[in-house]
């Protein structure tokens, strides 16, 4: 008998103490919003900010630019070719 | 006693059962009005639309990519000094002031000032910190490389209810894959407007585009046009194009044609450039076709390299009409080799009759010819090979030397690609893989459509293109050094019933190094006038670019 009343006290009392840590939290958190939504703001941000470099980095490797520079720069297409053939050995093999 | 229980159950069953239904009325019945309007009062849903998927090139490199940008606004309500507003947003924009101001008077809070302004712009704008003037971020299209290879990727204009579409090339084939799925998302607040955490952000539905990878080498692509437009200049034509093919993947390795637009401000270019000629255009290919009905004709056994043509001392007559070459010399007893390298008419429509109609379409439609090449861009035409009993006997020897016989330039490329990889014809595609939302690569793999000839035909094939590009007409202008196959072409341009005797459409079709192609490749010059001729037009830029290619792939001369 004392066995199911300890039992029966212990099932309320975790009961009480979840309910007590659930409203708790929850307290706590009911105006954590705001905060998740700055959060939420600066990620949209760094995500902008992060899309505005990548377009930019885009522009400038773009070949288009790369060649307009090129040929500022004084660069020219390259007229001759150079091939490396292996050359025959010292003592050829007959 | 009894009735006073009674009637006490009765009021109190009544009074329950209104209690039901009135419940079942507000909770049924008015259950979607009653959410909307708090929906209204807590919430507020927006459409979240997907990213588009970005278009990249074979080295990684996005030529259509998403851009920050944004959609100028304001609340005519809240501007208090409307025409110094309307003169200062007028200047930062770029626009009319007139109508900037037109709108600020509008009895309305909100209204568009403009759309698509760039980053940079809009921070001058926000500088200021006029009140009234709002922005909403937007994502548009955007190409890194401007114009190139725009006739391919197409463009993204907007469909009937303001969405993104794609539009012609990649853009249009692709939308479905590229454009992904919208969704939609709620913010709730509290009775203060601040987000509640446990609804902040539902959003379901939306799935950016996936990214496709194409075979299009960036480099490749870009010494093409510049070399291209060059070329046209050079020629004073009216247009050209060329196409780059592995042959022994189909893989299209760079794709140009010109005139072209610019897929950013794709409205202020005339309609007909949208289309992409490669593959929407079709034309008389002229010699360039004679390499498929001689290898035809090999593969067939019905002749042999060194088979003498006895009907080409002189022009030929068939069906009331004279068939003459080129430049109206004739060569007794001309062998198969010697008919590809003076691109002899007779000798091919010796071939052609050897051949004989049933061969002939039997071999044509094996080339691909009357049908689609299943190349995966939007436009694809073809004309369908004429019915048997329509051939006249005239039909079957101007074939033979590609006259009377409409294709498209990729058809001819494909066909030629066969010659090129052992007789094995391959689909072209411009999509080397898809990139799912995971970041994972979905190859396109490799895909025989047909075997025309056979690898023997293919060989002996490529050694008489070989002889005709060091011995012919174009010689002069081959690389030294390389081995390269290829065939000029002069196509008459059908006119009101008969051939334009001014102009024509030159054109030069090969590959390198004959023994392992690394590329076909087909140059087309549409009307130049310094020449007439593909050997002294297209047979040129063909050469240029070739040498470079050779130069960019690292292969070195092995002698002719």
């Amino acid at each position: 008998m004392k066995k199911s009343v300890l039992l029966i006290f212990v099932l309320i009392l975790t009961v009480v103490v979840l309910s007590v840590i659930r409203t708790y939290v929850s307290n706590n958190i009911a105006t954590s919003g705001v905060t998740l939504s700055v959060i939420e703001d600066e990620a949209s941000k760094l995500k902008t900010e992060n899309a505005v470099l990548a377009q930019k980095v885009y522009e400038n490797s773009s070949l288009i630019n790369v060649a307009s520079k090129a040929s500022t720069l004084g660069f020219v297409d390259s007229k001759t070719s150079f091939v490396l053939n292996s050359g025959l050995p010292i003592a050829a093999k007959r | 006693m009894n009735w006073r229980y009674k009637f006490c159950l009765s009021v109190i069953v009544v009074a329950f059962l209104l209690v039901v239904l009135r419940l079942f009325y507000w909770q049924v019945v008015k259950a979607q009005e009653l959410s909307n309007l708090g929906d209204l009062q807590y919430g507020s849903a927006i459409k979240i639309l997907p990213k588009r998927g970005e278009i990249r090139t074979s080295d990684g490199f996005p030529i259509a990519t998403n851009k920050v940008s944004y959609q100028i606004y304001a609340n005519p309500k809240e501007i208090s000094n409307k025409e110094a507003t309307a003169q200062v947003i007028s200047s930062i924009l770029g626009v009319d002031v007139a109508s900037v101001s037109a709108n600020l008077f509008l009895d309305r809070v909100w209204v568009p000032i403009k759309a698509k302004v760039d980053t940079e712009t809009k921070q001058n704008l926000e500088k200021l910190g006029l009140k009234g003037v709002g922005f909403t971020e937007q994502y548009t299209r955007f190409y890194p490389e401007g114009s190139m290879a725009a006739g391919l990727i197409g463009f993204v204009g907007k469909d009937n209810e303001g969405n993104d579409k794609g539009y012609f090339g990649l853009e249009g084939f692709y939308d479905r894959l590229l454009k992904g799925e919208g969704g939609a998302a709620k913010t709730y607040t509290d009775a203060f407007g601040r987000p509640i955490l446990a609804k902040l952000d539902e959003s379901t539905g939306k799935v950016d585009g996936k990214s496709i990878i194409l075979s299009i080498d960036r480099s490749v692509q870009f010494l093409v046009e510049k070399k291209l437009k060059s070329g046209i200049e050079r020629y004073g034509a009216s247009s050209g194009m060329v196409g780059i093919m592995d042959p022994k993947t189909g893989q299209i390795i760079a794709l140009s044609a010109f005139p072209s637009f610019d897929p950013t401000t794709y409205y202020e270019f005339e309609p007909e450039l949208y289309k992409n000629p490669f593959i929407s255009d079709l034309y008389e290919p002229g010699s360039t076709f004679k390499p498929l009905v001689m290898s035809s004709a090999l593969d067939a056994k019905l002749v042999t390299p060194t088979t003498k043509c006895d009907i080409c001392a002189g022009p030929v007559a068939i069906g009331g009409y004279d068939i003459h070459t080129w430049n109206d010399k004739y060569q007794k007893n001309i062998n198969m080799i010697e008919t590809i390298q003076h691109s002899d008419n007779t000798g091919m429509v010796f071939v052609a009759k050897k051949l004989g109609l049933d061969g002939m379409l039997n071999f044509l439609s094996k080339f691909g010819i009357g049908d689609t090449t299943g190349i995966d861009l939007q436009g694809e035409v073809y004309a369908p090979l004429k019915e048997k009993n329509q051939w006249y006997e005239v039909d079957l020897a101007t074939t033979g030397f590609g006259q009377g016989i409409s294709i498209t330039p990729i058809q001819l490329l494909t066909a030629i690609g066969a010659i090129a990889n052992e007789g094995k014809r391959m689909e072209p595609h411009v999509v080397a893989a898809v990139e799912n939302n995971e970041g994972k690569f979905i190859k396109i793999e490799p895909k025989v459509i047909e075997t025309p000839i056979s690898g023997q035909t293919a060989k002996v094939m490529a050694e008489i293109m070989v002889n005709a590009v060091n011995k012919g007409e174009a010689s002069w202008a081959r690389v030294k050094g390389y081995r390269i196959a290829g065939k000029t072409g002069t196509a008459s341009i059908p006119i009101a019933g008969h051939y334009d005797p001014n102009q024509t459409i030159a054109s030069f079709v090969g590959f390198a190094p004959s023994n392992d192609p690394k590329f076909v490749m087909i140059v087309i010059i549409n009307r130049p006038t310094t020449s007439i001729y593909g050997a002294e037009t297209a047979a040129p830029v063909f050469f240029d670019i070739a040498r470079s290619l050779l130069n960019y792939y690292g292969i070195p001369p092995e002698g002719e």
